[in-house]
């Protein structure tokens, strides 16, 4: 309050004082009320600034809350696709044993047709590894609508497109592998070469040495996508941890820009109530005398 | 000079002590009465007669005290100051009002506000990505938008409501404004009419002043005062009270803006100021303005989400733009909800310079013969060695609606980029509505979950490709989640500054309510003084009285008696 060069009426001074213990009680009223919301970004105005940031990181921490759901399904999708291309490189390995078997060895056509009937096996597990599902879809099937990725004739159905999932606010990355990409376009395909494979090991084991040699080929192609596979996955794995680690930090600072900080905000709150009792008693002693207790 | 000079001198003094007495009394009485001001005698000494005579002469001093008029103690300056202090500062009271209501009504930042919609509305989009197979995460999708288009229709109905209730105050104000004006026109009269016979106004023309302060609030009336005692009081330059006589004012809402009109000549008042003036421009500029603020929200929302959704549009690769192999591209397509027709281009090399050209002309008539010319325009860009970009726009108010025709690759081939919902129909659009108070999820996808356009033509039938771009205008610079955000700062930026001008504006009143009290404020100190003094003065005249008495006596038993 302006202290006055005025004339004092005693009514200026009674509503001076009602109007000061007004402050006062004003002053206090509001640090009870952020005392007790915990809060003290209550509506824009009480900092513009703070309001975008406490807006910001609100939509943020949404973001990263989705981002994360978007990352176990990246995980979901690279690691059963992962798991099965590696089961898919160790059947590999032992068809490049059989069928290295069968050349070297002088073996009748029965010990023969027991190795072709293994790689035969063999072929029929990676076709089940081929069609290896992830939440009703196909892993190596891309978009096609169909659960299978290749039809029990070993022939690719499905549609090959990039599936990406957002893992970062701006950043994508691809989470399936096509199967044409993985095991070979239609007609030049792992599944044709194993069966020939199967063939010649059972009747023409001359042949024997260039088919192996693609079967290398064919290998070498899947273990890059194995490569590939993994780095994305270890990508995703990485975002995950980020991304917890993120919202951890949003929350933090969320908290710091709205939330009220107890130690000050309560020595704040006793200093008010002391001011407003000290203001209490002043106005009880100002507004109580007059010459009328001092004339007789 | 008579002998009984001396008694009427005191007589005199003893009339003017008790005057003096007793208005001491009534300060008193009203210490604490609303818009009193403290009167006090004026007293002047009586000389003697100053006539000149031929013969006689006057031997006397001075003929004792009058009271010369009764004096109230108001300051016209203040006054005035105060009147637009008054009206400042409740100009203002009304801007913090409306802006805090603002502020409550969009309840940011929090969960429960539009930000937290539109982040519910984005990871809806990603959930349906992630599986857009899957009915429930569609059907979730078409829920948070409703909610959100739901939110703006509330938010802005919520606006228009307050404008409303607003216009309703201020017509209750205005005629608050009409009967107070009148009755100080009324006492102006009174007032004058007294003194004309000369009697003390000080009591009546307290309350017409009492009055003037209640216009000020109302309306910062800006004050002159006028011949004998009266008041003129106008608005903007224009008289509303001159003497005894007022002018009315009416409220004009026919149309935008509001006005406040003089009865006399319609001719608009400029009211700035008090709450009239607040409430003024509460009602055009700062509701209205915050309207078109969110009512831009709302169609960068639209606008976003659209162009993502119902843009028919492909790019055929520099490799791809020789089809003089493929035959007949062909798709089908639909003019507002109509029967889909086939359209049928000629696939040709449009590989050099001129191939966007062809290409485009080829597509126009192809579109033209299926749904009528001049319904939709096909746009076709790009020089030779790279890409062409190729459109479709349905004109006005048309909606076109794309699908595959069959087996026929047409579609994803001219038309690959276009979004297509769960049942192969491209085109639809989103959002609709032209304001905060229309926005809603467009008819054609209400309700119907595979309507919603997750993947594009040439996605394949999973593809969740174009829900995954959508998702990501929740981060988008220029996207209507930043758009919001700024909004919300600007509404508190300027919540802010005006609570900061009122806080400001209330402690110069304050102020000056001081300075007024200051000067017409009873102090019971003073008034004790005072009566102390008309006391003692009363005693002394009453002892004056008998020291004349007894010196008459002196005269009238003493004297004559020598010898007796």
């Amino acid at each position: 309050m302006p202290s006055s060069e005025f004339r004092i009426a005693h009514t200026s001074l009674a509503r001076r004082s009602l109007n000061n213990l007004q402050d006062n009680l004003t002053r206090l009223a509001r640090v009870q009320d952020e005392v007790s919301s915990m809060k003290k970004l209550r509506k824009p105005s009480d900092s513009p600034v703070d309001t975008v940031s406490a807006m910001r990181l609100r939509s943020d921490m949404g973001r990263n809350e989705q981002i994360s759901r978007n990352l176990d399904d990246a995980m979901g999708w690279l690691g059963v696709a992962d798991n099965a291309i590696t089961s898919t490189v160790e059947q590999l390995a032992r068809v490049r044993d059989l069928a290295i078997q069968a050349r070297n060895a002088s073996s009748d056509s029965v010990a023969r047709g027991a190795l072709a009937s293994e790689v035969e096996k063999i072929r029929e597990s990676i076709l089940g590894l081929a069609n290896t599902q992830f939440n009703g879809r196909a892993v190596f099937g891309g978009t096609a609508s169909t659960t299978a990725a290749y039809d029990s004739s070993a022939t690719y159905v499905g549609f090959s497109s990039v599936i990406e999932r957002t893992i970062a606010p701006g950043v994508r990355v691809q989470v399936n592998v096509n199967g044409d990409d993985l095991f070979g376009t239609p007609g030049d395909d792992l599944f044709g070469e194993l069966t020939l494979l199967a063939n010649a090991i059972r009747t023409n084991p001359a042949d024997l040495d260039t088919l192996v040699t693609d079967l290398d080929t064919r290998t070498t192609t899947v273990q890059t996508r194995l490569g590939e596979v993994g780095a994305r996955f270890n990508r995703v794995e990485t975002m995950k941890d980020r991304n917890s680690a993120d919202a951890l930090t949003m929350k933090q600072n969320l908290s710091n820009v709205e939330d009220t900080d107890m130690a000050q905000v309560l020595m704040e709150l006793r200093m008010q109530e002391v001011a407003y009792q000290a203001a209490l008693q002043a106005t009880a002693r100002a507004i109580q005398p007059s010459l009328i207790d001092f004339l007789r | 000079m008579s002998d009984f000079a001396g008694l009427r001198v005191a007589l005199s003094s003893l009339y003017a002590q008790r005057r003096g007495l007793e208005l001491a009394g009534h300060n008193v009485a009203n210490a604490n009465t609303e818009g009193y001001s403290r009167q006090r005698v004026d007293m002047v000494n009586v000389g003697p007669p100053l006539v000149p005579a031929f013969w006689s002469r006057w031997q006397g001093d001075g003929g004792g005290v009058e009271v010369s008029q009764v004096l109230r103690y108001r300051d016209q300056f203040l006054e005035i100051r105060a009147a637009l202090e008054h009206g400042a500062n409740a100009h203002l009271t009304q801007s913090r009002n409306a802006l805090d209501r603002l502020e409550q009504l969009f309840a940011e930042p929090g969960d429960l506000g539009l930000a937290g919609q539109f982040g519910e509305f984005w990871a809806g989009w990603d959930d349906v990505a992630n599986n857009p197979a899957g009915a429930a995460g569609r059907i979730q999708l078409l829920e948070r938008a409703d909610t959100l288009a739901t939110g703006f229709n509330e938010a802005s109905n919520a606006i228009t409501q307050m404008r409303l209730d607003t216009i309703s105050e201020l017509s209750t104000v205005v005629d608050e404004i009409n009967a107070t004006a009148a009755t100080v026109a009324q006492l102006n009269q009174a007032i004058k009419n007294a003194s004309v016979a000369g009697l003390t106004t000080n009591d009546i023309q307290d309350r017409r002043d009492l009055l003037v302060g209640k216009l000020a609030d109302l309306v910062g009336v800006t004050i002159r005062p006028g011949e004998y005692g009266q008041v003129n009081l106008s608005i903007a330059g224009t008289q509303l009270v001159s003497e005894e006589r007022v002018e009315e004012l009416t409220l004009d809402t026919s149309a935008a803006p509001v006005v406040i009109r003089w009865v006399k000549d319609s001719f608009p008042a400029s009211v700035s100021s008090g709450t009239a003036g607040g409430k003024l421009e509460v009602i055009n500029t700062t509701l209205p303005g915050y309207q078109a603020d969110l009512d831009a929200v709302a169609v960068q929302l639209r606008a976003d989400v659209n162009a993502l959704h119902s843009a028919i549009s492909g790019a055929l690769p520099v490799a791809s733009r020789d089809q003089s192999a493929s035959g007949n591209l062909q798709f089908d397509m639909s003019l507002n909800g109509g029967a889909f027709a086939t359209v049928t281009v000629a696939g040709a090399d449009w590989t050099a310079a001129g191939g966007a050209a062809a290409l485009q002309a080829s597509m126009q008539a192809a579109v033209d013969a299926a749904i009528g010319a001049g319904n939709a325009t096909v746009a076709v860009t790009g020089a030779a060695g790279v890409p062409l970009v190729i459109s479709i726009t349905p004109t006005g108010t048309n909606a076109t609606r794309v699908r595959a025709l069959g087996a026929n690759t047409g579609f994803s081939t001219l038309l690959g980029g276009t979004a297509v919902g769960a049942d192969g129909i491209g085109g639809r659009r989103f959002f609709e509505g032209t304001t905060s108070a229309d926005l809603h999820v467009s008819a054609d996808i209400a309700g119907n979950g595979n309507a919603i356009g997750a993947g594009v033509a040439s996605g394949g039938p999973v593809d969740g490709s174009r829900a995954l771009e959508i998702a990501e205008l929740a981060t988008s610079a220029s996207g209507p989640d930043s758009l919001y955000r700024s909004f919300i700062v600007s509404l508190g930026v300027e919540a802010q500054t005006t609570q900061r001008r009122q806080e400001i504006q209330e402690v110069s009143m304050e102020r000056v309510d001081e300075a007024r009290n200051g000067a017409s404020g009873v102090s019971i100190d003073e008034e004790m003084v005072n009566m102390v003094q008309f006391q003692q003065a009363y005693a002394a005249a009453a002892r004056f009285m008998t020291a004349i008495d007894q010196m008459l006596e002196t005269l009238i038993r003493g004297t004559g008696v020598v010898g007796r």
